[in-house]
Formats: C-alpha cells, sequence, structure tokens
C-alpha cells in the first residue's frame, strides 16, 4: 500500500515537474516567437535610414571618410577577417564588380575587423589576392558597433545622399547578382547629395 | 583580491515568468520608443540590434539562453548607447541580466569623449586590449572615462575605467594613455602606458614604444613594451614583451613575417586578462583545426609566424603558413604548416584542398595532427548552388601508441539570398582507444533563412560535439548539443 502511495507521490512530483517544464518552454518559445514575428511585422526594410559616418584609416594610414567618398558616387562597405572563408569568397567576387563599376564612380570600403593579432597579415592577403578597393582597419570596432553588425560578412549598399539602400548579412554564391543590380539601379538614377538637399531644405 | 558585484538587476530563477517579462518589457519600451519618438525627430538618429541564441538539450533537458540588446541614439555630435544582456542560463549553468553597456559620447573632427562603457586598444594589445567576442563569450569593456585628441600628426586617448570580468566588474580601477606621432610618411612613432593597483598585491605598471615603417610594397611594425610588477606568490617580478612583423607585397604576391618574445608579460587580474598580444598562429576556420588551437601563454614563449599568398591566375590562389612557438628553453610547445589552394573552375564550381600538419605540446599525450581538408562549390544556376566539404583529422599521441580519426563532412543547398539548407556528420574512432560511453557521431541539420534585409533565422536539430572554439590564442569551451538550436540576429 505504501509502496503505491509512493509511488503515486513521485509520479506526481514528475508530473508537476513536466507541468512546470512544459509551461517554461512555452514561455520561451513564446518570447522567441515574438522575437521572431514583431521583427517581421515592422519590417523595415522600407524605411531608408542614414549611413553612420565615420573616419578610418586604411592599411597605408591615410585616413578615409564615409562623407568624402560617397562625393565621388555610391559606396558598399563589406565588413570582413582574414580567418572568415565566406567573407574572402564575396570580396573576391566583389572585386569583379569593383573593376566593372569602379570608373563610374562607385567605391568598396572593405572594413577589416580583425584584431591585432592579424592585422598584419591583411595587407599582403589583398594585394596577394589582387583586391584593389580600400581596406580599412576597424580597430576598436566602432564602426562594427555603430553599424549594428552581428555577424560577417556583411554588406551596406549607402547612396550619395547617405541612405542606406540595401544591407545583407552572410554570403551564398549569388548574391553578388544583387549587389549588382542595386548599383546599377543606383548608377542609372543618380539621387540628390547630402549637400543638395541641405540646400533645397534651407531655400525653402 | 578586492572586488565587487556590479549592480544589477536581481538575479531570477529560470523558471520565472517575471525572468522574461524584464527583458520583454524593455523590449516593447523600444519597440515603442521607435514607433512613436523617431517619427517626430528628424534630426534624431537611431538603430538597434538584438542577438539571441536558444540552445535546447533534450538528452538532459537542459537548456540555454543568451540574449544581447543594444540600442544606440545619435544627435549632431552627441552619441548614446545602452546594451541589455541576459543569459538564462549562459553555457555554464550561471544566470545573469543586466544593462551591462551604456555610454554617452561626444564627437568632434579633432576630439571624442566617452563617459560609460567603452572598448580600448594600445598598439597591437600587448599593452591593452579592451573588446569583445560574442563567439568566445568574452567581454572586458571598461567602465569609466576616455578621451581622445587627434590632429593631422598627433593622437592622443587618455582612459580611466574599471574592467569587466565575467558578470563582474573588477574594483581595481585601471589609467592609461596612448599617443602616436606622424614623424614623416613612412613612420609613426608610438608610446602606450597603462597602470592599475592590484588590492592586496600592489601596482602593476606597463609601458612601451611602437615604431611603424610604411615604404612602397613594404611594411614594418615594431613594438617592445615592459611590465613592472611586485613579486608575489607564483608572480616572479616584472617581465616583458616584443613583437615585429613585416610585410612585402605586389600585385599578386603578399609574405608577411613575425616574431614574438613574451616573457613573464600576463598582465591579469584574478582571472581578468588585460593585454591580447598577437599569438602567431593561424586562425583557422575549419572546426577540426580549430578545436586544437594553441592557447596564447604570456609567461613565457617566443615564436615566429610566415605567411605566403600568392595569385598566379585569376582563378587560382594558393595560401602557405608556417607558425613555431617554443618557450625560453627553446623546448617547442606549437608548430604547424598549412597550405591550401582554390580554383575555380570555369564560373561552374570552386575546388579548394588544404592540408594541415600540426604539434601541440599544450595537450595530454602530446599530440601531433595531420588534417587533410576539401570544399568544393557548384553553382546551379545564378541563385542556386550546392557545396561538399570535409575535415579529416588524424591524430597520434603518447608517442603513436595512441593514434585515432576525427572527421566532418557537410552537405549544403543555398538559394541566394534567402535560403541555405546544411546536413552536417562528425564521427571519431577515439572511442576505441579508450572507454568510451557517449556519443560516437554527431548530425545536424541547419537551417539558415533572411527574413527581408534585417533578420536572420538559423535554426537546427540534432547534435554537435563539444569543443574548443578559440579566437588569437583565446579559447573557450562550449557545451555539446543533443536537441534543437534557434540564432536570431536583428537589426532595426
Amino acid at each position: 500500500m505504501s509502496f503505491l502511495a509512493d509511488k503515486s507521490h513521485t509520479q506526481l512530483k514528475a508530473d508537476i515537474n513536466t507541468g512546470r517544464k512544459m509551461r517554461n518552454l512555452i514561455f520561451r518559445f513564446g518570447i522567441i516567437f515574438l522575437l521572431v514575428v514583431v521583427p517581421t511585422l515592422i519590417q523595415s526594410d522600407t524605411k531608408i535610414s542614414s549611413a553612420p559616418n565615420f573616419v578610418a584609416k586604411d592599411l597605408s594610414g591615410a585616413k578615409v571618410e564615409l562623407k568624402e567618398v560617397l562625393k565621388k558616387g555610391p559606396v558598399l562597405i563589406s565588413f570582413w577577417a582574414t580567418w572568415c572563408k565566406p567573407c574572402i569568397k564575396e570580396l573576391g567576387e566583389l572585386q569583379k564588380v569593383y573593376k566593372k563599376y569602379r570608373e563610374k564612380g562607385f567605391e568598396i570600403l572593405a572594413v577589416d575587423v580583425d584584431g591585432p593579432r592579424s592585422i598584419s597579415k591583411v595587407r599582403s592577403m589583398v594585394k596577394g589576392l589582387g583586391w584593389d578597393f580600400p581596406v580599412l582597419w576597424d580597430e576598436s570596432k566602432d564602426i562594427y558597433r555603430n553599424y549594428q553588425v552581428l555577424g560577417i560578412p556583411h554588406t551596406v549598399l549607402i547612396n550619395t545622399s547617405g541612405e542606406i539602400v540595401y544591407t545583407h548579412t552572410t554570403y551564398r554564391p549569388g548574391d553578388e547578382e544583387i549587389i549588382k543590380r542595386k548599383i546599377e539601379e543606383l548608377l542609372n538614377k543618380p539621387v540628390q547629395s547630402a549637400e543638395e538637399k541641405q540646400g533645397e531644405k534651407s531655400e525653402k | 583580491m578586492r572586488s565587487k558585484i556590479f549592480p544589477r538587476l536581481p538575479e531570477l530563477p529560470i523558471s520565472s515568468l517575471s525572468s522574461f517579462l524584464t527583458p520583454l518589457i524593455f523590449f516593447i519600451f523600444f519597440f515603442l520608443f521607435f514607433a512613436l519618438y523617431a517619427p517626430l525627430a528628424q534630426d534624431f538618429k537611431f538603430s538597434a540590434s538584438n542577438q539571441l541564441e536558444y540552445y535546447f538539450n533534450s538528452g538532459n533537458n537542459k537548456d540555454i539562453f543568451h540574449d544581447w540588446f543594444d540600442f544606440i541614439g545619435k544627435y549632431d555630435i552627441y552619441q548614446a548607447g545602452l546594451r541589455y544582456e541576459a543569459h538564462q542560463p549562459d553555457d555554464f549553468g550561471n544566470t545573469f541580466q543586466e544593462f551591462s553597456y551604456r555610454y554617452f559620447q561626444v564627437t568632434t573632427k579633432s576630439f571624442q569623449i566617452v563617459a560609460g562603457n567603452y572598448y580600448a586598444l594600445f598598439g597591437r594589445g600587448l599593452i591593452l586590449r579592451s573588446y569583445e567576442n560574442r563567439d568566445l563569450r568574452l567581454d572586458n569593456n571598461l567602465d569609466g572615462i576616455k578621451g581622445n585628441l587627434n590632429s593631422g600628426r598627433f593622437d592622443l586617448t587618455v582612459l580611466a575605467g574599471s574592467p569587466r570580468n565575467g558578470y563582474r566588474r573588477v574594483n581595481d580601477p585601471l589609467q592609461g594613455a596612448d599617443g602616436k606621432m606622424v614623424v614623416s610618411k613612412w613612420l609613426t612613432l608610438g608610446g602606450s602606458f597603462v597602470r592599475t593597483d592590484i588590492a592586496n598585491f600592489g601596482f602593476v605598471r606597463l609601458f612601451g614604444g611602437n615604431a611603424s615603417f610604411v615604404f612602397p610594397h613594404l611594411d614594418l611594425y615594431a613594438e617592445y613594451a615592459r611590465k613592472d610588477n611586485p613579486s608575489g606568490e607564483n608572480v616572479e617580478k616584472d617581465g616583458e614583451g616584443v613583437y615585429l612583423t613585416s610585410s612585402f607585397y605586389q600585385t599578386g604576391f603578399g609574405l608577411t613575417l613575425e616574431y614574438k618574445d613574451y616573457r613573464r608579460f600576463d598582465f591579469t587580474n584574478g582571472t581578468l586578462v588585460y593585454n591580447n598580444p598577437p599569438s602567431l598562429t593561424k586562425e583557422h576556420h575549419y572546426t577540426l583545426l580549430n578545436r586544437n588551437a594553441y592557447i596564447l601563454n604570456l609567461y613565457d614563449e617566443k615564436g615566429i609566424q610566415a605567411q605566403a599568398v600568392l595569385t598566379p591566375q585569376d582563378k587560382l590562389s594558393l595560401l602557405a603558413n608556417y607558425s613555431y612557438t617554443t618557450d625560453h628553453q627553446n623546448r617547442m610547445i606549437f608548430s604547424e604548416i598549412y597550405g591550401e589552394a582554390e580554383y575555380d573552375y570555369k564560373n561552374l564550381a570552386t575546388l579548394k584542398g588544404g592540408f594541415s600538419y600540426m604539434k601541440n605540446k599544450q595537450e595530454v599525450g602530446l599530440p601531433y595532427f595531420l588534417a587533410p581538408v576539401f570544399d568544393f562549390t557548384y553553382y546551379l544556376a545564378e541563385q542556386n548552388s550546392i557545396a561538399f566539404s570535409l575535415e579529416h583529422q588524424w591524430t597520434s599521441k603518447y608517442d603513436g601508441n595512441l593514434t585515432y580519426y576525427d572527421q566532418i563532412i557537410s552537405l549544403g543547398f543555398a538559394h541566394s539570398p534567402n535560403i541555405s539548407l546544411t546536413l552536417t556528420d562528425e564521427r571519431t574512432t577515439e572511442w576505441k582507444t579508450r572507454a568510451w560511453s557517449g556519443k560516437k557521431n554527431w548530425l545536424i541539420l541547419s537551417l539558415d533563412l533572411a527574413l527581408g534585409e534585417k533578420h536572420n533565422l538559423t535554426m537546427s536539430v540534432g547534435s554537435r560535439r563539444a569543443g574548443k572554439v578559440c579566437s588569437g590564442g583565446i579559447c573557450t569551451d562550449r557545451p555539446a548539443l543533443d536537441g534543437g538550436e534557434i540564432k536570431l540576429l536583428s537589426r532595426f
């Protein structure tokens, strides 16, 4: 009899634990569901946000300011590191895109987020792979944080008004075709520069 | 050691509903803030991101939950930022939640002042490196004040603050300064100094200088640093570190040579490490090669590394890397020879093959490893591709008395720009060498989805082996997975 009582007590405890775990699991998945669905619902792809300006040094130590580069044409920022396999693959493809559009004012800024341990290998690697675009070192990862980057490779396409028109994280073969189309759109449909917009505002 | 718990929100039991309500209220607050305030304030710029990781182990019914929410608001020259961090629990069973990073910053062309939390790097990290690496679960940000002045020729950073160690704030403040002067187009000189007063130990000071030369096709960098510290239990007096590097490059070819010498150079406070100089070992992106990576030993090591990159033609690239580390008695601790070749076949397929021969005497049994690696990607159409990857590592320990292999094979399909599906199998024969009751092979299926431009969702089901994850000579143990995982990266 006592054996049965013990068994039912153990079973009861197990049931309570299972119930708690289930509740816990439901809450967790509820939160995760909210975090997936809410951002998707308030999907802000259509909303244009402005690109944070920055000044960084290229591999020869010269200062590069985004605002200045944007005066010449649209800019693609690519966050990468020497240890990131898809980043190197993507930049190899972007080099072909760069060759095609650089004459029209298009620029790539490859922002390297390597730590101090790998930075000395970057220049020889970049030259060895035959990349022509400027490579900047994000020493304390300030640019990385200001662009809210959460993983690399991460690409950001900016028009001459300083507005972010396209962002993408990770690289899958074929992504460069989408970037190519976006660049063509920007080059064929010039937008007002930030100064022109400011001038228009003050006239009003 | 004097240290105190950094002010934080109360820790709540994992099963408690309120432990989820706190971050939920926080998220709702920010969503409302974005929705209501942003359209009214044209000049106020804001951005936010959220990184969520959830692991559920069906075997032991345990789960792991990590979340980092970052918010940045900017108005003219002013910027403020906030990070809410929750681990309920983390990889090791600890629970933690708090606003772990908040700052106010003023930036003009010639100066910047940050009050609150910040990161800093002096030189190449010999003297100070405060940084965050979420893969390593590492964040040693400083809490205090940092100022930077720069003109065309001069750059000076001064800082004071308390570093973070794990989930605590160390109460031994650190002060430091770092300056650079551009002497000519070819030469930049720099110097750094930091000091901290460690309770029950005394003052530790580090100071050093560096020189950087940039010539056409050739870069040189040299840094020397010295550490002054009192002697203590198991701590010898003073230490020093040297780091030299040179890079030679021209289109299609690049060569980097590096040298390190660190002697009693570990700058620590309990488990907190303030400096992180270059480790001079290859940073691998292959799981098996990374699992046996070298762990930096600043107390006693010296070594060299050479890396060459060559692109003999458009479609072919070659990489060779050699690294060798010894202690000051010239006993070899770590060495690796690594080579890889990548070939792009008529834009239809990419083939990549590599080989590593590694010796790591830091590990039990003084093992050496032979590891061929192979990647193959075939482009089916403009947007579709399939990928095959193989990592095979043969291990020999105790002078060849114990040998086994580990192998990872993965097969994936990708549809640009939104979907990737990957099946990964890992197996080992290590179980044959000793009593082994655990798993012998692990299989995991991962689906990676881009939800629009701003959200990336990864869902995985199956099992993954526990192991070391390393970056730059710093490693952390990652627990095994036997169940499912969800990772969501969002930017707003």
